[in-house]
């Protein structure tokens, strides 16, 4: 016994798919066989042609010799390979679609574009939350890496004894953020003269199976507080800010760290780093850019940072180690070793969670809503293009008849209409993904900045693939549906159809298709309306200051440059002072974490005569601010005085509270004159004045309790925010404070400016997004639905033209004749809205955490929308009627 | 065409089987036609051609789960009475048809009205 040799099994198994259940074992036996003497004859490789050939012909002849009894004779005395045969019938058929579509451009035109329209959206959004959410981390077994207390950063000390303490991790590593000035670079642009720094543990390339493009990898050594410090360059950097060269490692750069982060003088000595690497593109473990990375050799754990350890830690799971496993283990050893020196809320935290989940688990559900909506606007504009075959079915029945009749049998015509909804198709998805192409890189721009992984979006394979899938179901519906429909099942039909309107099939078809198209329309416009009202709520918010006219100039000393309070202080003294006199500019304050950009500083406090409930700590926000600061900024002075150059380090010490901080301690007495401490400071600081809240980091979310303390007395901070209240622009305002600081110390840089408003902007720029793409969908879904309405009634009038002639002539009134013409689809409309309404009040809770002050399922804008849409649908329906009940009937008649 | 008469592309499949001893299956067939005709034949049209011929009668299929030869399954077609009738009258026809008219072939002129 000799088995011949098979072809490879996915070869084998699309044959098998092909041929039929009861010749399936014998003919893949048999073919095999032939296989073999192919083998003999021509090779593997052609052989193996020759067997995806035959299997092509296998499915074609299949149905061909029974669609034809002549067909093989044909096929074979042809003399063409079959493949062949049917290219030419296909190419026939296409020739036929293009032929028709340029006989009714308008048809054509407006299903390509529907269908570009909602592939490219979908492969643009698609491309979005693919490189985002979707995709793996581009890791080895990066489904093994956790982070550790994501909502906790920890000191050194804890840190190794987690790692000390964890069996279920392979190996551990951290790393701490930080902001940086690369070789005094100097931009006029918001950002671009900030490097985003990483001081990580030695093992972190090796942790990520990363390694360096350039020089070597980081070892125990470059952690050593003695010797060279080094550095390794980010890709981005190396290339924009070192042009690529590839002799920079070894070559020492200047760095300077600025920081808004308490920190103790001298914590980072020295500036020159020596280049170690160059990390390549795309590594961006934490989502981010980073620019450069530091073995971390800074003495952390020795009190250098005040209140908080600010290492945040990474994890390899054992191979058969859970995260649920883990979890246990890891809260055991906070409770156990740490119950002293560690922020309450670690406690209550999530313990461990996979570094995909800490990355984009906040994004996650929005980006998976938005994909819904924008499939459902893919199925809108599916359905939408369906309708419109189908009225054009119906106004090709005359032809498809006469085909019939000429001997074209079900199966041919089907072929024929199938292939002219796949020509559509094809192009309305071809022009739909250079559509994606183009605007890709306009919707990456419009992403809110805080996006992370952005850097991975790409229209790639998985795109393609998704258009392919999303093509196929798409034929289906508009291709396969209306062509059932329109074939002819018999002689009859035409004559019918002419003489009593739409068959019953066809109508319920209108039908349905107009009723899913308006409750589309109705959730995704529903969606568009609630964000809206929330935007519109959002940016009505009064956030306790005055934007207008408000420009904020972030000027970063380097923390090592500036680690004398006094030179500091009178570094932004000077820079002030020049600036207020600059002509037009009404009053200049500075502050070290602007509102809606940043948090306050954390800190424990503790009063005099407060005594605190067992383990309950006093905990608030501070700002570092200079005179001036809220007057320039439009924030009210409740009570007490402001700020003075009197209050140096010299002075006694002292502090503005916000009101909401008053409430808490003083809400029957004037909490003027009144002391709190600094939970690791010795000195008492008295409260001189009460100011009103402000919403701090974003205008949804009420101001909490907040202190602000004098630059020169409240310690740390080498960056502080200038905000200039003026008549002036805000590139003169910028330009003007960069060239002050420059004159005053030419070392220190500007890292970024913005005007008060783009600030406010910028906080809200993710419900801004959201707002923009679902305003999109919402507005594509409702002209869709416009225009399969439109579509519907313009046919189903022009089918009844002889009817309401005579409607006419009797005497109907034309209001009566438009009644009855809406009537038709008036049902079908109302049991769309009615379910789009019903889907909206569950589907809306999707974005409900975008929404502000506005419930996910508010009556008020749901049924506006209702009526926005029975408008549309009233109006779109009402414009065909309204022609043809306008003309003539003796015109109509005769034309019979 | 009636549904009487065999196709050409038929005919030959009857041909081949009755060239392999009056039963035959699939790869004898396909392997006979090509080196007959010069020409690559297609297994799908031998399938569906052997099908149809079953149908009408004019072959018996039997399967043979396990072939001596590969251990494989096969389906062998057996010439019944009516296709060797068939055959007789096609052969019978063409072979009256070509009477005396070898001249005018090889001439290459005679035989176009």
């Amino acid at each position: 016994m000799v088995p011949p040799i098979s072809p490879p099994v996915w070869a084998r198994q699309l044959l098998a798919v092909v041929v039929r259940r009861d010749e399936r074992a014998t003919v893949l036996s048999e073919m095999d066989e032939l296989y073999s003497v192919q083998i003999v004859r021509v090779g593997t490789r052609r052989a193996l042609s020759w067997y995806l050939r035959q299997t092509i012909s296998f499915c074609i002849l299949g149905l061909r010799a029974r669609a034809s009894d002549d067909a093989l004779d044909a096929v074979y005395s042809s003399g063409k390979t079959a493949r062949l045969a049917w290219s030419t019938d296909i190419l026939q058929d296409v020739r036929y679609a293009l032929r028709g579509f340029l006989k009714s451009p308008g048809f054509a035109v407006i299903a390509i574009t529907t269908i570009a329209i909602g592939f490219g959206l979908n492969s643009a959004v698609f491309s979005v939350v693919n490189g985002v959410v979707l995709r793996p981390l581009p890791y080895a077994e990066s489904d093994r890496l956790v982070r550790l207390w994501p909502e906790w950063a920890m000191t050194k000390e804890q840190f190794d004894l987690v790692a000390q303490r964890t069996e279920s991790l392979v190996e551990m590593s951290a790393f701490t953020e930080e902001w940086y000035t690369v070789g005094g670079v100097k931009s006029t642009n918001a950002g671009s003269g900030v490097a985003t720094g990483l001081s990580v543990t030695a093992n972190i390339f090796e942790f990520f199976g990363v390694d360096p493009i350039l020089g070597r990898a980081m070892t125990d050594r470059d952690t050593e507080s003695t010797g060279r410090k080094t550095v390794w360059l980010g890709h981005a950097l190396w290339q924009s800010q070192f042009g690529a060269d590839s002799a920079i490692v070894g070559r020492m750069i200047d760095l300077s760290l600025f920081t808004t982060l308490p920190m103790a003088p001298g914590a980072f000595e020295g500036e020159r780093h020596v280049v170690a690497g160059v990390m390549p593109t795309g590594f961006e473990p934490f989502g981010e850019r980073v620019d450069l990375w530091f073995p971390l050799r800074r003495a952390i754990g020795s009190g250098t940072y005040a209140d908080f350890g600010d290492l945040e830690a990474l994890g390899r799971l054992l191979p058969g180690v859970t995260i649920d496993g883990l979890a246990p283990t890891l809260s055991a050893i906070l409770a156990q070793e740490f119950d002293e020196g560690v922020e309450a809320h670690a406690f209550e935290a999530t313990p461990v969670m996979s570094l995909h989940q800490s990355l984009v688990g906040e994004v996650r559900p929005l980006m998976l809503a938005t994909l819904a909506a924008v499939g459902l606007v893919l199925l809108a504009a599916c359905v939408n293009v369906a309708t419109l075959m189908l009225v054009r079915g119906a106004a090709r029945e005359r032809e498809l008849a006469v085909k019939a009749a000429l001997g074209a049998d079900r199966r041919r015509l089907l072929r024929q209409l199938v292939t002219e909804a796949a020509v559509l198709a094809g192009t309305g998805a071809l022009a739909g993904l250079v559509l994606a192409h183009v605007t890709l890189p306009a919707i990456v721009s419009l992403l809110p900045s805080d996006l992370p992984r952005v850097s991975g979006i790409a229209l790639d394979g998985s795109v393609l693939m998704l258009t392919g899938l999303a093509l196929i179901v798409g034929m289906g519906v508009f291709g396969l549906i209306p062509a059932l429909r329109t074939i002819p099942t018999g002689w009859t039909t035409h004559g019918a159809g002419a003489l009593a309107g739409e068959g019953p099939g066809r109508l319920t078809a209108f039908r349905t298709l107009i009723a899913v198209e308006l409750s589309l329309a109705m959730l995704l416009t529903a969606g568009a309306g609630l964000l809206l009202n929330s935007f519109w709520r959002l940016t009505h918010v009064e956030p306790g200051f005055d934007a207008r006219d408000v420009v904020a100039v972030q000027l970063a000393p380097s923390a090592s440059h500036f680690a004398d309070v006094t030179r500091r202080r009178q570094f932004f003294d000077e820079v002030l002072t020049r600036t207020a006199e600059i002509p037009g500019v009404t009053t200049v304050g500075a502050i070290h974490r602007l509102p809606m950009m940043d948090q306050g500083v954390g800190i424990f406090y503790s009063l005099p005569d407060y005594e605190a409930v067992a383990g309950e700590r006093l905990a608030t926000q501070y700002r570092i601010v200079t005179p001036g600061y809220f007057e320039a900024m439009g924030i009210s002075l409740l009570r007490g005085r402001d700020l003075t150059q009197g209050d140096r380090d010299d002075t006694p010490t002292v502090g503005l509270i916000n009101q909401a901080m008053a409430d808490r301690h003083w809400p029957d007495q004037d909490p003027v004159g009144q002391r709190f401490k600094r939970f690791n400071g010795n000195e008492w600081f008295t409260v001189i004045g009460v100011v009103s809240d402000v919403r701090q980091f974003r205008p949804d979310i009420a101001g909490e309790a907040e202190v602000y303390l004098a630059l020169e007395q409240a310690g740390w901070a080498s960056a502080m925010t200038v905000v200039v209240r003026s008549s002036l622009a805000a590139l003169e305002i910028t330009n003007a404070v960069t060239a002050i600081a420059a004159e005053v110390d030419p070392t220190v840089p500007m890292a970024w400016s913005d005007d008060m408003s783009g600030v406010v902007a910028r906080a809200i720029e993710t419900e801004r997004f959201y707002l923009g793409l679902f305003g999109l969908f919402g507005g594509l879904a409702l002209i869709l639905s416009g225009i399969g309405v439109y579509g519907v009634m313009a046919h189903a009038v022009a089918q009844r033209k002889r009817e309401i002639g005579i409607r006419l002539a009797l005497g109907a009134s034309e209001a009566k004749v438009v009644r009855t013409m809406l009537h038709k689809v008036s049902s079908a409309a109302g049991i769309g809205l009615a379910t789009g309404f019903a889907v909206s009040f569950l589907g809306s809770r999707a974005i409900a955490s975008l929404l502000y002050e506005v419930d996910a399922a508010d009556p008020a804008v749901l049924l506006s929308v209702l009526v926005v849409l029975g408008s549309v649908a009233t109006i779109a329906g009402w414009l065909p009627s309204r022609r043809a009940a306008a003309v003539d009937p003796m015109v109509t008649l005769r034309s019979e | 065409m009636s549904r009487d008469s065999l196709g050409e592309f038929e005919h030959m499949v009857l041909l081949a089987i009755l060239r392999n001893g009056g039963e035959a299956y699939s790869v004898p067939i396909v392997v006979e036609l090509e080196q007959r005709t010069g020409r690559s034949v297609a297994p799908a049209a031998v399938y569906i051609a052997l099908r149809r011929l079953e149908k009408r009668g004019l072959v018996k299929s039997r399967m043979v789960e396990n072939d001596a030869e590969t251990g494989r399954p096969r389906r062998y077609f057996a010439l019944e009475e009516p296709a060797m009738e068939k055959l007789r009258d096609a052969r019978q026809a063409l072979a009256s048809l070509w009477d005396g008219m070898d001249a005018a072939l090889e001439g290459g002129q005679a035989g176009r009205r």
